[in-house]
């Protein structure tokens, strides 16, 4: 059965030549899982919104949607609320109302059913998706994973027939994306309801979905099963073969005629097949000798911090101490709810522990003041980078920042680094989320840091953006990075050193390598799919390298 | 927040309206014997209700209770008995002095009614009970309550970013006013369409809460009906008169309606007790049993 049938949907928004979606055409059956990926910027919440008939945006448009055999437009609004639900990026706006259980209920007032149906189905909604627990609770006291776990609850309370979600897990931690992804295929699995997702985190989503749809500038240049969409990038010989799940990856670099793995347990038997009957020359990577990190001299220095927010609460930081050595790209990595993110607003000062000490540059921080400390010396750049914007356009937020004589000329020279130099006149909300981030670190950096704090800077990026980033952070010479991450890929790559936080404090540091390769759940999927035959390969390049020089 | 009381889980259209009568009970008794009554009995339940820590308070509604009795005759100096006088013959009247004691039980009586409502009521109670004259004043009222906390998030993740430039005083006002201003529309946008997602604005709304009619809350709003018109008439049938200026007049035992009134009111306002110390003993008998 058909659900969606989209024929020659093209379309431009309003004083664009640029045309958003081109000629697309695609079905739909009922009860598939679809993922949409493509770099920001394709065209995928473009057409995503043409399948929601009240979020469609205005422009010009020819081609035309079927949903069930009927045109899209003629659908009624409340037939279309039901039927069809959508879930949005950001899990805190979408929120309307301020109690769980009014949230739930909200779609199905609108709808105009009684208390009995509603109280029934908002009952059922509640036992799902595990929400009893903190039914009565106020919105704001959630995380971020149950925000967007009720935004799904919400939508299903509807029934819908059709489930579409745009990067719904961009804004969590890895474990609740996990978490939403897996109901997501519950879902999928036990009502039948068709899912139609665009998500960045291909390795979470990959081996779920029935077929997968790329997009590149408004077009789909593939389509199909998992698989065959992998040939047919690596075919077509597309940047997107970097956004494809490890294993994929690595059986793209190496290059072999088995069967393509998809998972990591594929992933190693793949590798199992391929390298059974010989002997391995070499199982190991040279580790680069460096100096010991207590011998560097240190950029941040932290000591014995002691943190609480309230005379009653519970210590956050117990005793928390780091040395990061002087131009070192130093992660901080760890789980939700450990105190990262408050030890990195202590070392900066926003926060002041009650015991231990922080010296920055070998100068305690109590000695620094207010503006000489955040003027050519320290900068944070925070999770959300809209949090950082006041102005009108892009330019006048670098200005903002720059200071001297050659204000314009400093503007010019960093936009021009992070490729900002097109979007100066934009209004900052106005850019897409990568650009967003961009233009929030040219702002950091044009305060002439010597020492860049980074919270979550790699939240809500696609993987070619993420090394457009750690190119721009590679560029920066001199300037000691502490940052605080998730993405423990990320860190993988570009990190010097790797610390594991946890329970208020530093429980252990290494270089990435040795860090990684020590850990069995906390570590990268090229690890983990090839820890039984290579001692210390980290990051997919590692492995191929490895596999290569064994072949 | 702590665990709610049994009185606390009646239908809170019941509680609004169990709470309002006892106000109105208060205010509408100069009788002295019946207001040191209420005064006594809506003590009782402020601490049944809000639990021992608010003993802690006592002390200060004294002190405001003494002040505010004794500045009675100071601005009122009418009466027959002069206890003293001050200020070249300024009287100070015993009459004024009673009449003031009785005002100031009230007016404590009051304020621990308030302080019961701050506890009972709480905002979601509130949107049920007003909802229900206006469904989108409710849905409204909703979204403000979740908007503030939401709002002051932002602000103070703004605030935090905005460390790494010094700015004066005022520059730093106006650009905070001037994001959250764009965020604000920004995320307006976000919510509007969410609902409209959702299906608002398709037709009549329906309506939900979280609460329901049972058969409790029938009998307590019965009787807090019943215990309520039967003080009202018998206070229309003067059993609850009192006069206290030129000289003190009162109605006493051998009045059949004040009788009649003093048991209702002191029961109408024991029915709070009467539902947590029921509910407290049920367990205790339960327990014993298992």
């Amino acid at each position: 059965m058909v659900h969606f049938e989209i024929k020659g949907l093209s379309f431009s928004y309003p004083n664009s030549e640029k045309k958003a979606l081109d000629n697309i055409n695609l079905t739909i059956k009922k009860g598939e899982y679809i993922t949409i990926c493509g770099r920001s910027g394709s065209g995928k919440t473009t057409l995503l919104k043409h399948l929601k008939k009240p979020i469609t945006p205005s422009g010009k448009r020819t081609g035309e949607i079927l949903f069930d055999g009927a045109p899209l437009e003629e659908m009624d609004l409340k037939t279309q609320a039901s039927a069809i639900g959508y879930v949005m990026q950001n899990p805190d706006n979408q929120i309307v109302t301020d109690k769980v259980w009014h949230e739930l209920a909200f779609g199905l007032e609108s709808l105009g059913c009684d208390t009995n149906t509603i109280r029934l189905k908002v009952a059922e909604m509640a036992s799902y998706f595990g929400i009893q627990d903190w039914f009565h609770k106020n919105v704001n006291e959630l995380s971020g994973g149950q925000k967007q776990l009720l935004n799904l609850a919400s939508i299903m309370a509807m029934q819908p027939q059709v489930l579409i979600c745009d990067e719904p897990t961009s804004q969590l931690d890895p474990i609740a994306a996990s978490d939403f992804l897996q109901t997501i295929k519950k879902i999928n699995l036990e009502l039948g309801t068709t899912i139609i997702m665009t998500e960045h985190r291909l390795e979470e989503v990959f081996h779920a979905s029935d077929r997968v749809v790329v997009m590149e500038e408004g077009k789909i240049i593939a389509c199909g099963e998992p698989k065959t969409v992998g040939e047919e990038l690596k075919k077509q010989n597309n940047k997107m073969v970097a956004a494809l799940p490890t294993p994929m990856q690595i059986y793209y670099g190496v290059g072999s005629s088995l069967q393509c793995p998809i998972t990591v347990r594929e992933g190693r038997s793949w590798l199992d097949d391929m390298l059974s009957d010989k002997k391995l020359k070499r199982d190991r990577l040279p580790e680069q000798d460096s100096q010991d990190i207590n011998e560097q001299a240190p950029a941040i220095f932290a000591k014995e911090l002691w943190y609480r927010y309230g005379k009653n609460d519970k210590d956050v930081l117990k005793g928390a101490s780091v040395l990061v050595p002087k131009g070192s790209l130093y992660a901080i990595v760890g789980g939700n709810g450990t105190g990262k993110s408050t030890f990195l607003k202590s070392i900066c000062g926003i926060c002041r522990p009650y015991s231990g000490k922080v010296k920055i540059d070998g100068k305690n921080i109590t000695k620094y003041k207010s503006e000489e400390l955040f003027r050519n010396c320290l900068a944070l750049l925070p999770q959300d980078p809209q949090s950082l914007f006041v102005k009108k356009t892009v330019r006048e937020e670098l200005l903002e920042m720059a200071a001297g004589q050659n204000q314009e000329s400093d503007v010019m020279a960093m936009a021009e680094k992070c490729e900002l130099t097109p979007l100066l006149d934009r209004h900052p909300y106005d850019i897409s989320g990568g650009e967003q981030q961009r233009t929030a670190l040219a702002k950091v950096l044009l305060a002439k840091p010597k020492i860049l704090l980074m919270d979550e800077p790699t939240k809500g990026m696609d993987n070619f953006f993420k090394q457009e980033f750690a190119r721009i952070l590679k560029e920066l010479k001199d300037i000691t990075i502490l940052m605080v991450s998730h993405d423990i890929e990320f860190c993988a790559k570009y990190a010097d050193y790797v610390s594991m936080f946890f329970d208020g404090g530093i429980i252990t540091t290494n270089t990435a390598r040795r860090f990684f390769s020590g850990n069995s759940f906390y570590t990268t999927s090229a690890n983990r799919m090839s820890r039984h035959m290579f001692a210390n390969a980290v990051t997919e390049e590692d492995v191929i390298e490895l596999c290569r020089e064994n072949l | 927040m702590s665990k709610e009381t049994a009185f606390a889980q009646i239908n809170p259209m019941v509680c609004f309206i169990y709470i309002i009568g006892a106000m109105a009970l208060c205010m509408f008794t100069i009788h002295p014997v019946a207001g040191f009554a209420v005064l006594f009995m809506t003590l009782l339940c402020y601490v049944n209700v809000c639990g021992r820590v608010v003993l802690k308070k006592l002390p200060l509604l004294l002190v405001v209770y003494m002040i505010l009795s004794l500045s009675n005759p100071v601005f009122n100096t009418r009466g027959e008995t002069i206890l003293f006088t001050y200020f070249g013959g300024r009287p100070f009247t015993l009459e004024a002095l009673c009449y003031g004691m009785v005002l100031s039980a009230m007016f404590i009586s009051v304020m621990l009614l308030f302080g019961i409502y701050n506890r009972m009521m709480t905002s979601e109670k509130l949107i049920y009970i007003f909802g229900g004259l206006a469904p989108n004043m409710g849905l409204i009222l909703s979204m403000v309550l979740r908007f503030v906390p939401h709002y002051g998030n932002q602000i103070k993740k703004i605030s935090m970013a905005r460390h790494i430039k010094e700015e004066g005083k005022y520059s730093k006002v106006t650009n905070l006013l001037s994001a959250m201003t764009t965020w604000s529309l920004e995320a307006g946008i976000v919510t509007a369409d969410s609902m409209k997602c959702r299906g608002y604005g398709c037709g009549k709304r329906g309506r939900f809460s979280i609460y329901s009619f049972k058969r409790k809350d029938i009998v307590v709003l019965f009787l807090t009906i019943l215990l309520f018109l039967t003080v009202m008439v018998c206070r229309v049938k003067g059993g609850l008169d009192a006069v206290f200026i030129p000289h003190i007049k009162i109605i006493g035992r051998d009045n059949i309606y004040f009788v009649i009134a003093m048991c209702a009111m002191v029961l109408y306002l024991a029915i709070p007790i009467v539902i947590n110390v029921t509910e407290a003993v049920k367990w205790y008998i339960l327990r014993l049993k298992a």
